[in-house]
């Protein structure tokens, strides 16, 4: 700043004789003739200041390309959709569908109703194993699930409705089983077929049925033999798929049917 | 009557009603037709200045004020003080950027940017009254130089300088005079720059 003192400060009044405020707009107005022919020099400094720019950039950028041809898209302010959506990223639905799962699972509600699916999972599959007798439980509840195939009128809504009951098996594990296959390991190898069958009533035919239980084999953790046995017998390409399933209508009316 | 082909004042008034009408309902050409009538004006101003890149800058700026020309209201004059307001603070970004960045530049990269596209000749004539000028703007205080671009090159009217550089009327006169005086001083002292003999 020092520098500048010499022409800001110390020489004020002298600006002034040189240049007064009408003096400056002829200079600025380049009006000056002859008037201060010592102002010559400075009237061509202003001169080549007015003519300097002349050129327009020699590069457009995309961004006013765009604009130039399409115009600003009809939000307020925003560029056209081509150029507003490169750095607007979505967030992928499954990312989302799990933040909102781990959300709910966080609650008070959510931990309820995961741990309540557990038990009746557990319940469930000891049941089936015939480890634990539940009253008011088919002996072979996995398998009329597995029936639902046949049946092509059933929706996946009428396959809870089915089984409504809060301590089914049938239902809950149904419905966790999403979470229990990223979660905790099954108990046995049954519950976990029942919920892949109940995935498999949403109308698939009989071959997507059976690869799906195939998935789930795969997916399944070490069974102990029992339930790895009622497992396969749910599987419609062990025991030759629908004509399996029929073997087991008998029981579908009592445990699902309303 | 008036001499065929003459634009007088109200024309340009009109013209540029008729310009943001249309750019304000997003009309590509009439953005295209801005970007023509002021962009020489601000890349002059930010080259003055001294910006490394005027170019990308120019671009900045028009793409600001694009931004945000659907809620512009005002005329002609209104509108060069908001975009010259708009440049100058990109320019003081740029500055801030370049300082974080302590990067050097070649001379002549800016000569070479300058040099692309155009006719070669005009080009060469014209950056050598560019340095001349600049070289001279250069002997100025940041104020004097602000006030004396803001005046000559965006052609704002003091009270607009004051308020975009939110000094008092009075202040940016002052500015304005001993920026010139300065100027003056230098060339009678004999400037070692070159003299624009040819532009």
């Amino acid at each position: 700043m020092a520098t500048y003192r010499h022409y800001d400060e110390l020489d004020g009044h002298l600006t002034d004789e040189l240049l007064d405020d009408r003096i400056v707009e002829q200079l600025l107005a380049g009006r000056l003739s002859g008037e201060r022919p010592d102002l010559q020099e400075l009237s061509v400094f202003v001169t080549a200041l007015h003519s300097m720019p002349t050129t327009l950039p020699t590069v457009v950028r995309p961004e006013l390309a765009a604009i130039f041809e399409t115009g600003l898209a009809p939000g307020n302010g925003e560029l056209s959709p081509v150029v507003a959506d490169q750095p607007i990223r979505q967030t992928p639905r499954s990312r989302r569908m799990l933040k909102a799962l781990s959300a709910f699972v966080a609650t008070l509600a959510g931990k309820a109703v995961l741990g309540t699916a557990t038990v009746a999972v557990g319940v469930g599959g000891a049941h089936a194993a015939g480890v634990v007798d539940v009253p008011g439980l088919p002996d072979r509840a996995p398998a009329t699930v597995v029936d639902a195939p046949a049946d092509d009128t059933d929706t996946p809504e009428q396959g809870d409705d089915r089984s409504g009951r809060p301590a089914d098996p049938g239902v809950d594990g149904g419905s966790v089983s999403e979470r229990s296959t990223s979660g905790e390991p099954q108990e046995d190898g049954k519950a976990f077929g029942t919920s892949v069958a109940e995935e498999a009533t949403d109308g698939t035919p009989a071959e997507d049925v059976a690869n799906q239980g195939d998935a789930a084999q795969d997916q399944q953790p070490d069974t102990p033999a029992p339930g790895a046995d009622i497992a396969d017998q749910h599987r419609p390409d062990t025991a030759g798929g629908a004509d399996a399933a029929d073997d087991h209508r008998p029981d579908d009316p009592p445990v699902g049917r309303p | 009557m008036r001499e065929q082909g003459s634009v007088t004042p109200q024309d340009e008034g009109h013209f540029f009603a008729a310009m943001l009408a249309a750019a304000q309902t997003s009309s590509g050409w009439a953005f295209e037709q801005v970007f023509r009538t002021y962009a020489p004006r601000v890349r002059g101003y930010v080259r003055a200045h001294g910006a490394v890149e005027p170019d990308e800058l120019t671009n900045d700026v028009f793409v600001a004020v694009f931004r945000s020309l659907p809620k512009f209201h005002g005329d002609e004059a209104a509108f060069r003080s908001w975009l010259f307001t708009i440049a100058r603070n990109r320019l003081v970004d740029e500055r801030r950027r370049r300082a974080r960045r302590v990067e050097t530049v070649p001379e002549d990269i800016t000569d070479s940017i300058e040099m692309s596209g155009g006719d070669v000749e005009t080009e060469a004539l014209a950056n050598l009254g560019g340095e001349w000028v600049t070289g001279l703007l250069g002997q100025l205080t940041p104020d004097q130089r602000d006030v004396l671009l803001l005046r000559i090159v965006a052609d704002l009217t003091i009270d607009q300088i004051a308020e975009l550089l939110a000094k008092s009327p009075g202040a940016v006169k002052a500015l304005q005079r001993r920026g010139l005086v300065a100027v003056k001083r230098v060339l009678d002292q004999g400037v070692p720059l070159e003299r624009p003999v040819d532009v």
